[in-house]
């Protein structure tokens, strides 16, 4: 879409496809980070940065790990098989694997320490990543579905009670990545009315350099 | 294809404009395109700028009832966030704050637009 400057199909699609490869990739890294902060933190039996629960144990960490790897590697594979192949890549795939990754930082949240988890920034580090590769669209929607999880994640943890003492900072905490995300959308559609701007000078600069060649190569 | 196609119409029934901005209109009843004299360069440029805004349709512009509703959502939203906070209540207030948020953004922008119609 960006290269080009024309909103076809094809274009969209190739757009999407590197995007997500490049999100795979970035899965990659900050799970790898995450998983070894976890066992290590297991194994040492040191605190963190917040009050572990009972919850945490081998099997929950060995589990989310096996998920993600799982899920991570046959999206590689289907990813890598539609670029070889020159296929489409559905419109839907970019919502799905952001579902997917706000769903996990939710889990984690569950035994790190509950609404204290300092995984919480790992939403923030989701929003970015989407907002600024798509835009607005999928940075509103994105927050949408983290509000939605988190407020099933805090009645997980206090239900049946649905009132809890500090609320006033969690509304606060959702309160701040609702501006992050927007602010990033909005940052997002600048930089492609920018982007968009440049292909058509460059378009331009193409056309009347093709043109003065074929004047001079007429006389 | 099919959804290609559908892109394409969109995209192409936007550019030709068929949003209806009739709130950004300037208040007064029906204004009328008047053709310029010929020769009369500056006021042809003119009159057709404010022609081709009106087309001769009636102008139904934006209402002190209007703005008065949109301030007042925009006033109850920020007066119901910040209550929100105070208040330290459940967490299924939490659910609230998309609803809350969107009615705040909209009817900010709303006012940003009638604000800056010309008048």
């Amino acid at each position: 879409m960006l290269m080009s400057g024309l909103l076809t199909k094809k274009n969209l699609s190739d757009w999407d496809l590197r995007n997500e490869m490049n999100k795979v990739n970035v899965r990659w890294a900050v799970f790898l980070f995450t998983i070894l902060y976890l066992y290590s933190l297991y194994f040492t039996g040191s605190r963190g940065f917040a009050e572990l629960f009972e919850d945490f144990n081998f099997r929950f960490i060995s589990l989310t790990a096996a998920t993600v790897i799982v899920c991570n590697f046959i999206y590689n594979l289907i990813l890598i098989r539609l670029k070889n192949k020159d296929q489409y890549i559905h419109p839907s795939m970019k919502y799905a694997s952001m579902i997917f990754d706000l769903f996990i930082v939710t889990l984690l949240l569950i035994p790190t320490g509950g609404r204290e988890s300092m995984f919480f920034l790992l939403y923030i580090v989701v929003m970015l990543s989407n907002g600024m590769r798509y835009g607005m669209r999928l940075a509103v929607i994105g927050i949408l579905i983290f509000n939605i999880f988190y407020v099933l994640f805090l009645l997980y943890q206090f239900y049946p009670s649905l009132e809890i003492k500090g609320m006033n900072s969690e509304i606060l905490k959702v309160i701040g990545v609702w501006v992050v995300g927007l602010y990033i959308g909005y940052l997002s559609r600048r930089f492609q009315i920018l982007q968009n701007d440049v292909d058509k000078y460059r378009n331009l600069l193409k056309k009347h350099l093709e043109n003065a060649s074929s004047e001079s190569n007429q006389n | 294809m099919n959804q290609g196609n559908s892109e394409e119409k969109k995209l192409s029934s936007f550019k030709r404009g068929n949003v209806n901005f009739d709130l950004l209109r300037p208040e007064g009843g029906i204004v009328r395109i008047e053709k310029a004299e010929e020769g009369d360069s500056s006021a042809y440029i003119k009159k057709s700028k404010r022609g081709q805004f009106d087309k001769n349709r009636k102008s139904n512009p934006v209402g002190i009832f209007y703005i008065a509703s949109w301030i007042f959502m925009a006033f109850s939203s920020s007066v119901f966030i910040v209550f929100m906070i105070i208040s330290d209540g459940g967490i299924l207030w939490l659910a609230t704050l998309p609803v809350a948020i969107s009615v705040l953004l909209w009817s900010l922008v709303m006012l940003a637009l009638i604000v800056a119609r010309p008048r």
